[in-house]
């Protein structure tokens, strides 16, 4: 064993190691390449419409084809990226911050905190998760800041109990116990002591909800509830696409292709980042 | 675990694409016959129907007094009728007729009905409809007058839709709100049980006038989605289909078991302009939006060709008053763009379209958001359920939204409500002294010839104000199984006494 292994160097060390989580690491890097780079690599305008060449099939012209508005679907499933890692990254990243923060109070302090905020979180996860993100966003109203807040929402309660958990143990360590006793703040000990010691279980619990995340926002654009026309989503394509399966397979196939993939990539990321993170596995 | 992780993925998308799989049951044998629908309809009485959604089954349960036949003569139905004069109609019911319930339908039963329909506490559409009725009294045993205060001339056409539809007075009386739900007329099929959302099932009904229908039982399956409808006629799990998406017409032509059944509808695909608030409050912008959209590209590339393009409310289906010189300018971005600097806009207009969630409305929307970008509009595009259209639309609360009509055979049917200042749909709020004046006068005189020029200047005039964008008149596309006989109406409505099996 060498002196100083970090996470990081565990992961980048796994991510050659691995070839599953080097497969994983690859397809996320597309796509937010994808996302990043739209408006340069996009071949047409996603949204412009060329009614003389609707439904065309895949040919060097349109590589993936027209929709039937005759748009590039190559373009519009790269677009789609932006929507789909937008969501993923911004319903996470909410749900992570205020589930954390929610759950680090709970643990930390208990009692009365604790049970208020644990039983409401209860209550958001007796719901199933999409369809508690189709309830709520239908009550917002269809559009994309709704899905966001829609599927963060759903997510809550996974940050918060992982990170209460996390925190029952850590608060009573020895060196949170050193700190109490040198007089340190609350504050102090909850963000600068417990917190980063709650954290690995939560990143991989993110990276794996990323790939959720992406799924929920999918259902909720293909039942028009998220991103409005004429905005290319994965998953409102795909609604378009069920017209017309029998003569122009081509509109679901590449759509769906993106989100199998980058769902999966997801997955595989977030598996690697446990086994980095998880002693008992490798 | 990898394989955990991938089938999760597949089956996640794989679940995305097939969420239109839905019912599966056994193809029905023997003589039923199984019809799907877009929708459940809102209620069975004909005083109350007020939405699209009855239109499917109300002919099978109840029979009008007079018949419409597909190509809009009219016919005797449960009544011959005479006219002494233009203000006067005797009806003259067949003898022996009864409703399903066995109670005689005759002239006191018909004139119930109208006591029901005219009585203001019921609140009945048909009420307005029946327009200017002075009296109706029994004449006779068999014999119904109705006096008219002026001349209406849509009046047998009226009593051939829905306010003709005569039912039981008994079954009112006795089964108050129920009526609703368990409708007793005098049409060729008796209701048998109504469950919402799920199955209407219906029964001959051997009394009715033309002799009791060939197919002794039909269940009537409400199924929203245009694909799984045409899944379901496909697998045979039912036999007769409303509906057909327009671009599946070539192919279900093609296809050997099926028969698709086209005809030129009676109603119009158009949206109304909200003339209550800005921007479209100004005339010229209502113009300048009108002209940025070609509606040749929505028939082409929503409707795939079927129907016809639509510039005013009056469809090419009722010939003689249909204008075919009626074509205000249209698809000209750079000429919308020229009005819209003469009503003083420059900078983009912003411009909200409300469409319901329905693929042909989402597809319908985005190209006239395209096209009305490009000629100086900064269109959105807001999706609403179907549901809550109706109640949009009447709180006036869109710039543009989607008001489609499903026509009647009568163009007093197609224009009065829409456009006359207190019309019920008049959803644009639209004032004008003129075309008021014009369908005031067309509905009050006789004679096609008379009353086509006065459609006619209406039509221009309602052209010229723009308080509807009308883009579409679509075909009327329903398809059955081979197996099945059945006669198409222009107007959508099945009337199943005419089907059989072969």
């Amino acid at each position: 064993m060498s002196a100083v292994v970090t996470p990081g160097v565990t992961f980048a060390r796994g991510l050659v190691r691995d070839r599953r989580a080097a497969l994983g690491f690859t397809l996320v890097l597309i796509a937010v390449l994808a996302a990043i780079a739209a408006p340069l690599i996009a071949p047409f305008d996603p949204d412009t419409p060329d009614f003389g060449a609707a439904l065309a099939p895949p040919s060097v012209m349109h590589l993936l084809g027209t929709d039937d508005l005759g748009r590039d679907v190559l373009s519009r499933v790269i677009f789609g990226a932006r929507i789909s890692l937008f969501v993923g990254f911004f319903s996470v990243a909410g749900a992570l911050v205020l589930g954390t923060g929610l759950g680090l109070v709970a643990g930390y302090f208990g009692g009365l905190a604790d049970s208020i905020i644990m039983r409401v979180m209860d209550v958001v996860f007796a719901f199933p998760s999409i369809l508690l993100a189709l309830a709520i966003a239908a009550v917002l109203g269809p559009s994309l800041v709704n899905a966001v807040l829609a599927i963060a929402i759903v997510n809550l309660p996974v940050f918060a109990r992982i990170a209460r958990a996390q925190t029952l143990v850590v608060r009573q360590l020895d060196f949170v116990e050193a700190k109490r006793a040198l007089g340190f703040g609350t504050a102090n000990i909850l963000f600068r002591t417990v917190m980063p010691n709650t954290l690995a279980p939560i990143i991989v619990q993110g990276s794996l909800l990323f790939a959720a995340a992406i799924i929920t926002e999918s259902y909720l654009s293909f039942l028009g509830l998220g991103a409005q026309p004429p905005t290319p989503t994965w998953g409102n394509m795909l609604r378009n696409a069920i017209g017309f399966l029998d003569f122009a397979p081509w509109l679901a196939w590449f759509p769906g292709a993106a989100i199998f993939l980058t769902v999966l990539g997801f997955n595989l990321l977030g598996d690697a980042l446990r086994d980095t993170f998880d002693p008992r596995e490798g | 675990m990898l394989r955990r992780t991938l089938l999760k993925g597949l089956v996640m998308s794989v679940a995305l694409v097939s969420l239109m799989n839905g019912t599966s049951a056994l193809a029905q044998a023997g003589k039923t016959l199984d019809v799907a629908i877009v929708s459940d309809p809102v209620t069975l009485d004909p005083a109350l129907m007020a939405s699209f959604f009855e239109l499917s089954v109300q002919y099978n349960i109840h029979e009008p007094l007079l018949h419409v036949t597909p190509d809009l003569k009219i016919e005797p139905g449960l009544a011959s009728v005479t006219t002494p004069d233009d203000k006067t109609y005797v009806l003259t019911l067949k003898p022996n007729l009864t409703f399903h319930d066995g109670t005689a339908l005759d002239a006191a039963a018909v004139k119930a009905n109208f006591d029901r329909m005219l009585d203001p506490s019921l609140a009945s559409p048909r009420r307005s409809e029946l327009g200017p009725i002075d009296s109706v009294e029994a004449t006779g045993p068999l014999q119904v007058t109705v006096k008219l205060k002026t001349p209406y001339a849509p009046f047998l056409q009226v009593l051939a839709n829905r306010a003709g539809m005569m039912v039981s007075p008994t079954a009112v009386k006795s089964l108050q709100a129920d009526f609703a739900t368990k409708a007793v007329g005098a049409g060729p099929y008796k209701v048998v049980s109504w469950t919402k959302n799920s199955e209407l099932v219906l029964e001959a009904f051997d009394g009715y006038w033309r002799g009791a229908p060939a197919i002794k039982r039909i269940v009537f399956r409400p199924i929203p989605d245009e694909t799984v409808r045409l899944t379901n006629l496909r697998s045979g799990t039912v036999q007769l289909i409303d509906s057909v998406p327009p671009q599946t017409v070539a192919q279900v032509g093609r296809e050997s078991g099926l028969t698709l059944s086209q005809s030129p509808g009676l109603g119009f695909n158009a949206f109304s302009l909200n003339t209550t608030r800005p921007p479209f409050n100004d005339a010229k912008v209502r113009k300048a939006f009108s002209m940025a959209v070609n509606p040749q590209i929505v028939q082409r590339t929503v409707y795939f060709g079927t129907g016809a393009v639509s510039y005013g409310p009056i469809p090419p289906s009722i010939a003689w008053a249909y204008d075919k010189n009626l074509q205000p300018p249209r698809g000209d971005a750079a000429a919308a763009k020229k009005l819209l600097t003469e009503a003083g806009k420059s900078e983009p207009v912003p411009v909200t379209i409300t469409v319901t969630n329905s693929p042909i409305q989402i597809r319908t929307a985005e190209i006239i958001q395209a096209q009305a970008n490009q000629a100086g509009f900064k269109v959105d595009i807001k999706q609403i359920d179907p549901t809550s259209l109706i109640t949009v639309l009447r709180q006036k609360d869109f710039d543009l939204c989607m008001s489609p009509w499903s026509g009647r055979s009568d163009p007093d049917g197609n224009m009065y409500n829409y456009f006359t200042k207190s019309g019920p749909n008049n959803f644009a709020g639209y004032q004008s002294e003129k075309v008021d004046e014009l369908l005031q006068k067309a509905r009050t005189t006789a004679g096609e010839e008379a009353r086509a020029p006065l459609y006619r200047e209406a039509q221009a005039q309602i052209a010229e104000d723009a308080p509807m964008l009308f883009l579409t008149f679509p075909a009327t596309l329903q398809a059955s199984q081979k197996a099945l006989t059945w006669l198409q109406y222009p107007d959508g409505a099945f009337r199943l006494q005419f089907a059989k099996f072969n």
